[in-house]
């Protein structure tokens, strides 16, 4: 992810601008979990990867996405056992479908922050040739694409 | 450009330290937010996103973490906090964000907290703003 403050330091008076291409927006790094996994697993992995959303996989298909909000929101909100699969998989807590955008058709961050909002929706899914290529957070939205421009 | 308070966030959520993860998450639900800022008594103490219950609570529930784990054992601290007494501008508070490696910075007045400012609601002021001048120009054509 681009660094905004390096970009700050050289341009410190300036004007900020929008930068707006998805493909440079976008994490390339997915992380993929299974339906019956628990949601603990489901927790840990999220920790480890230092990420906020993981795919949901089954059998090369994506069934969903699950992320640190649906954790908190559908399970400990509700105070149910995150550890037991058997009682409770993520399958049963993951958003479904995932959300897609298609590079195919638009490459503009704009057009993916309407479909963010027309689903009220944190991470989009973004698809080239109809394969999952990356995921768009709208956290890791704002930071990159703040960027600093000079007055002219 | 807009100013901090322009654009901050008032609805400030607060709970105590020793209230339970679980309670807290019940917060977070209800009132659609993803952070809570958290008080001992007057004083504010520190921040509880969804992040820090996700990899604090959640992923270390088999490390023996208390199944009645307070906020003050998750939270953030210290609170970052900036003031509008010196009348700072939208890109102060991005570059104190982006130096604490942060997304959300309280807003304090006259050693008050009334409000919290994150990087999303900054962005989407500007996109919102980007959007408006597309459509001056279609006009224009």
């Amino acid at each position: 992810m681009p660094n905004l403050i390096n970009r700050f330091k050289h341009n410190i008076n300036k004007e900020v601008f929008l930068l707006t291409d998805i493909e440079e927006a976008m994490t390339k790094k997915i992380s993929i979990i299974n339906p019956d996994a628990s949601v603990f697993e489901s927790a840990k992995k999220l920790e480890k990867n230092k990420s906020s959303c993981l795919i949901v996989m089954e059998k090369d298909k994506i069934k969903g996405i699950v992320t640190e909000r649906d954790i908190v929101c559908k399970c400990i909100a509700k105070k149910r056992d995150t550890t037991d699969e058997k009682k409770l998989k993520v399958r049963d807590i993951m958003s479904s479908p995932l959300i897609t955008l298609s590079l195919d058709d638009t490459k503009n961050v704009m057009d993916a922050i309407v479909r963010m909002n027309k689903y009220q929706i944190k991470k989009l899914g973004i698809t080239k040739n109809g394969k999952l290529v990356g995921i768009l957070c709208e956290e890791f939205l704002s930071g990159f694409c703040l960027g600093i421009k000079n007055k002219s | 450009m807009k100013n901090i308070e322009d654009i901050m966030s008032k609805k400030v959520i607060t709970a105590e330290s020793n209230t339970k993860v679980e309670e807290a998450a019940k917060l977070l639900e209800k009132y659609k937010i993803g952070s809570l800022i958290i008080t001992e008594g007057k004083n504010t103490v520190g921040i509880v996103t969804e992040r820090d219950i996700t990899y604090r609570y959640v992923a270390k529930q088999k490390d023996n973490v208390k199944k009645e784990a307070q906020l003050k054992d998750i939270m953030s601290s210290p609170l970052i906090t900036m003031s509008l007494d010196n009348n700072p501008n939208v890109m102060d508070a991005i570059v104190t964000m982006h130096k604490h490696k942060i997304k959300r910075i309280c807003i304090t007045k006259k050693g008050k907290l009334i409000g919290v400012l994150a990087e999303l609601d900054l962005f989407k002021d500007l996109a919102e703003s980007y959007v408006n001048n597309l459509k001056k120009m279609i006009k224009r054509l």
